[in-house]
This record gives C-alpha cells, structure tokens and sequence, in this order.
C-alpha cells in the first residue's frame, strides 16, 4: 500500500480514468474526496463498495467544473473536515473534437472553461491547504494531443497544453513549500471518450503504439498512485507519457 | 525475455547530462544519450513481445559518483532544481520500482527525469 493515510481528492472519479482512479487509491490505502459533477444512485453506490472493499473513507463532493460558487462550496467541505489534503488529482475533464475551420467559439471556450480555467482555480484553492502543510502532490491529467497533435483536437490539445504549461510552472512555485507537480499525458486509452473515433482510426492508433494495444484506465490510474506516492519524491514539473510507446 | 515469451521490463540507466548537456561531460553526457535513442529503439523493437524498455535520467544524487565533483559545479546544478537538494539513491530507486512493477504496465519508450525538478 502506497498511499497508507493519505487523503487524497479526484476529480471526476464517477467514470472512465477517473473511476479507475478511485479504486486504485483506495486499493492503496488512501482516504478520498470523490468529486463528480452531481449526485447519482450509481455514484454513491460506487463510493459505498469501494471503501467498503478497501476499508478506506471516501466523502463525496459535488460541484460542476464551470460553476464557481458551487467549486469554492465544495473547498469550504473540504476545509471542514480538518483533514490535510496530501493528493489533488485533476482528472475531470472533456474532449470536444472538431476541425479547425469548424470550430465555433462556443466549442473554444467552454472547453477552455472546463479542461483549464476551472482546474487553474481549483488548484489554486486546494494548493493553499497544501501550503498550509507544507506537502502534497498535484497531478494534472493532460494527453499527448498536448504535445503530438492529432486531427480534430486543435482545442483539445491546446487546453491540454496549457495544463503542461501550468504544471512546469506552478512546479516551480510550489516546490519551495513542499509540493510536487506532475502531469500525466495519456494516449488512448479504452473509454467512453474514444467512443467518437472510428473503428479504423483506433485500429491505426494501436498499430502506432510499440504494445500494440490500447492502454486501460487503470494503468493511468496507477501512474498517478506512483506520482502521489513517496515514490517519486523527487520528481516534480515532469510530463509522464502513459501512451504504450508512440515511437 | 523473448525466449520464455513472458514480457518484462528493461530500465537504462540515462543521465540529465545526457539529454541537457552539461559543461566538462562531454564523453558522459554522450554515453547517456546515446540510451535516450537505444531506450527508444528497443521499446519500438521490443513492444510486440510485451516488453517494456524506459530509461531515467537522474539529476544529481547523493553518491559517491559525486562527491568527488566540485562542489561548486553541484550547487549551482542543485539550485536549478525546484526541490534545491540532492536526490537520494533510494529515490532513484522508487522510480526504478515502478518501472520495473505492473504499475507502470502501458508506459514504454520513456525517459523519466528524477531530478528535483531541473527541466
């Protein structure tokens, strides 16, 4: 067990890498703040078997990524639970793809809004607990749209971007009070997510990798257990590819 | 590996030298580079049979690789660095642990800088 004692807060941990997340934390050890966009049976059902299973205390928080008032509600929770905050993995986030020429102003910002603005505040407010202590670990989910670029996603990949471009940076700040910041660039990894893609497009795509295969969320999942963990103690402001070898 | 068909993981051993340069290490900081590109080709050579080739690139670790530095030299490389300490070879020992463990099992081809945050 990696993470023994550690609180640990994921954002969007209801599905997808994010779930996967949840389940991996807890398998080590970790305490977690579960965060989902809203309340549902399958969620709380979900939160109920894992820290049953793993014998951990998972609390559920709420808010939705563009909403700011119910954002700084769900830090005053967390505040109130008196706990440190060792661990922010900001996994939330969605993929609106669409060509260049095609893409409206609406498709720009709100993916702005969701993918960085909303991750650049909330890091904001949770790295002030980690100061306060003197320790933590943030790790950002990015994708390697970030740093390859890929038909589609020239949104996508510049929110994703922007997250390394904060990482590197905040890296840099954060260090003096103990707080290492990490980012982890996926490739394709078997979700809803890539349920937009083609057939074809997935099947070239796992052709590129050196694994010849799709990554599964919890093998994201266990490189952010790695990035929390004292493990990596003396990695900060890096970009980890967890992509199966694009070479 | 490829004879028992059972995966498995190769971990090189790199230097930050190797991929940054660094003053006085020509000859080493061009052996470590040179398994920046092995690291890359092996992965790519390697991956159909399930076995995984990453490489880290340590920083400066307290060793005695470099005690015998000058010190100088050593303390303007650790002030580059966000965390403003050597590393310790159990540090660089964690990351060798993941690469080596399933939980890292989708990562390939990689350099893994453990360098208190150099670059």
């Amino acid at each position: 067990m990696l993470l023994k004692n550690k609180n640990a807060i994921i954002t969007g941990s209801n599905r997808g890498i994010g779930k996967a997340m949840l389940i991996a934390f807890a398998q080590n050890g970790a305490n977690i703040w579960a965060h989902s966009r809203k309340e549902s049976p399958e969620f709380t059902e979900l939160i109920n078997t894992v820290s049953k299973d793993y014998n951990v205390q998972i609390w559920p928080i709420y808010f939705d990524l563009t909403n700011y008032a119910e954002m700084k509600n769900s830090v005053k929770q967390i505040n109130e639970y008196k706990k440190t905050v060792d661990i922010l993995v900001n996994n939330a986030g969605i993929m609106n793809n669409s060509l260049f020429q095609m893409t409206t102003k609406d498709i720009l910002y709100n993916q702005f809004e969701i993918n960085f603005f909303s991750i650049f505040t909330f890091t904001q407010y949770i790295s002030k607990f980690m100061v306060r202590q003197n320790s933590g670990s943030i790790i950002n989910i990015a994708s390697i749209a970030a740093l390859d670029g890929f038909d589609g996603q020239s949104v996508y990949g510049a929110t994703k971007s922007a997250i390394i471009a904060m990482t590197r940076s905040i890296s840099n700040e954060l260090s003096l009070n103990g707080i290492r910041v990490n980012t982890i660039a996926p490739g394709i990894i078997d979700t809803d997510l890539i349920n937009v893609m083609s057939k074809e497009v997935i099947e070239k795509n796992i052709a590129n990798t050196a694994l010849k295969r799709l990554g599964k969320p919890f093998e994201v999942a266990n490189t952010a257990v790695f990035l929390a963990s004292e493990y990596s103690s003396y990695i900060t402001g890096q970009v980890i590819r967890v992509d199966g070898g694009r070479l | 590996m490829l004879k028992y068909g059972s995966g498995g993981s190769i971990i090189n051993t790199s230097s930050i030298s190797g991929i940054d340069g660094n003053r006085g290490q020509l000859a080493y900081g061009a052996s470590k580079a040179a398994w920046v590109s092995a690291t890359k080709t092996m992965a790519e050579e390697l991956g159909a049979n399930g076995i995984r080739v990453n490489a880290i690139a340590p920083g400066v670790i307290a060793t005695a690789m470099t005690e015998n530095l000058p010190e100088e030299a050593l303390n303007k490389k650790i002030s580059k660095s966000n965390i403003k300490r050597k590393g310790t070879p159990e540090e660089v020992a964690g990351v060798i642990t993941y690469l080596a463990s399933d939980l890292s099992s989708f990562v390939t081809g990689q350099i893994i800088r453990v360098d208190g945050g150099i670059g």
